[in-house]
């Protein structure tokens, strides 16, 4: 027990002795040491007593520093006080994410004003035209764009192709709606999107049925013409359509899903990833910036007309079938797949 | 009253005792011609004379530095852990003539003060 606790001290000593040459921190230690067992001989005092009065290893490690002009050392507080700092910081760190969790849960996290965006219930606000770029968010006049790659488009701004999980934490407004469209005679669905993330299939009655989560004012009108306009909303939007109406989309900044669409549809998109699941329709596609996914549906007849400015075209069976669906693709910058 | 004298007399002690110590160090590794740290600290305390271990060594050190003192290692296993020897060198027995010459000399200045008020008497 002794050798232990006299280890420890010469240990804490040797530490604080820290620049002193190594040969003269040797001879110092071995002359504490060699006076310590010195003092347990020659008098009945316990180890501790003696340590205790010898100081602090720290201590005496400064009074040789000193002697050299070196910097002593600080002296350690007593254990129990940094136990009580560590206790107290702890505890401190761990009511403080207890809070903030508590506080993302409960209170409103984004609200959308007309003097721009407030985070945190006003916590953090955001005008109108500040930017911020922050590991992947921006927020702005758009919207907030998440974590997506960032491209340039022809107009040379910077956006970013959104990616779907973030956006369903982030939304704001939401609208649930079926709208029989026999009365209003609708014949054509423009869709105009930027920022968005739209899953089209079709519905199996003359029922018009969408269901979208957004930030921003969008405005979605009903008539001949059903005109769902998106732009400058970030909006996640899955639609319903009868199979007898032309599509007609305009995205910007998007991610397009068409399942299973009987419509015939003209589609121009920028920055964006269209995927067209065994779609059974004539389309045209313009992409600019993008990447078209097109499955054919089995034993379908397709014709294609491909063409690809800077990018890959996969290699897509093409019929002659006077009854095959005409499959026009165009994309500039970006890739066609199957 | 007695805690405001204390404190001074404390202060003045100190102050005094530092130069004094050093002084009594080397008159008493003078008187014994050798000797080492643990021993020094006895004699003193045997004398009256209280000085921390922890205050001693370093001061050792030190003086070996100043070359005041050479110190050397007996290897020849004394009760098992070796021991540093400490003796004056030339500069250090130089050294404490001067200091006892000056430590006296304080000494018979201050007699000489405390005649100044006999005098008028």
């Amino acid at each position: 027990m002794n050798n232990k606790k006299l280890e420890v001290y010469l240990t804490r000593l040797e530490k604080a002795l820290g620049p002193i040459s190594a040969s003269e921190k040797a001879e110092i230690i071995i002359e504490i040491k060699s006076h310590i067992l010195d003092s347990l001989e020659s008098s009945d005092k316990t180890i501790d007593k003696i340590l205790t009065g010898l100081g602090e290893p720290e201590q005496v490690a400064n009074k040789y520093l000193i002697d050299r002009g070196l910097e002593p050392q600080k002296t350690p507080k007593h254990p129990i006080v940094k136990w009580i700092t560590i206790g107290f910081l702890g505890t401190t760190a761990i009511l403080s994410i207890i809070l903030i969790v508590l506080i993302w849960k409960f209170s409103p996290v984004i609200q959308i004003g007309k003097n721009g965006i407030h985070l945190l219930g006003g916590a953090i606000s955001i005008g109108k035209n500040e930017y911020s770029l922050d590991s992947g968010i921006e927020i702005g006049e758009d919207g907030i764009r998440l974590n997506g790659i960032t491209v340039k488009d022809n107009k040379d701004n910077l956006t970013n192709i959104i990616s779907k999980n973030l956006m369903e934490d982030m939304f704001f407004g939401k609208v649930n709606k079926t709208v029989d469209i026999t009365r209003l005679k609708t014949s054509k669905l423009i869709l105009d999107f930027s920022n968005a993330y739209l899953i089209i299939k079709n519905s199996e009655n003359n029922k018009i049925k969408y269901s979208c989560k957004y930030i921003g004012r969008p405005s979605i009108k009903e008539g001949t013409t059903f005109y769902f306009d998106f732009k400058n909303t970030n909006a996640k939007c899955r639609i319903f359509i009868p199979k007898h109406l032309n599509i007609d989309i305009s995205a910007h900044n998007a991610r397009v899903i068409l399942k299973k669409l009987e419509n015939d549809m003209k589609i121009a998109i920028n920055n964006a990833k269209i995927e067209f699941k065994e779609v059974k329709a004539n389309i045209d596609v313009d992409v600019n910036n993008g990447k078209i996914s097109f499955i054919p549906a089995q034993n379908t007849p397709y014709n294609y007309d491909l063409s690809v400015n800077t990018g890959r075209v996969a290699s897509f069976k093409s019929s002659n079938d006077p009854k095959a669906y005409k499959v026009k693709m165009s994309v500039k910058n970006g890739m066609i797949s199957n | 009253m007695y805690n405001v004298m204390d404190s001074i007399i404390k202060n003045w002690s100190a102050q005094i005792r530092k130069g004094y110590l050093d002084l009594c160090i080397l008159a008493l590794i003078n008187a014994e011609g050798k000797t080492y740290g643990f021993d020094i600290i006895s004699k003193l305390s045997t004398l009256g004379i209280e000085i921390k271990e922890g205050t001693l060594y370093p001061l050792l050190t030190k003086m070996t530095k100043q070359n005041l003192l050479k110190a050397k290692w007996d290897t020849q296993n004394i009760e098992g852990h070796p021991r540093k020897f400490y003796s004056l060198t030339n500069l250090g027995e130089e050294t404490l003539r001067l200091m006892e010459s000056e430590y006296f000399d304080m000494a018979k200045k201050l007699e000489a003060i405390k005649a100044i008020g006999g005098k008028n008497e």
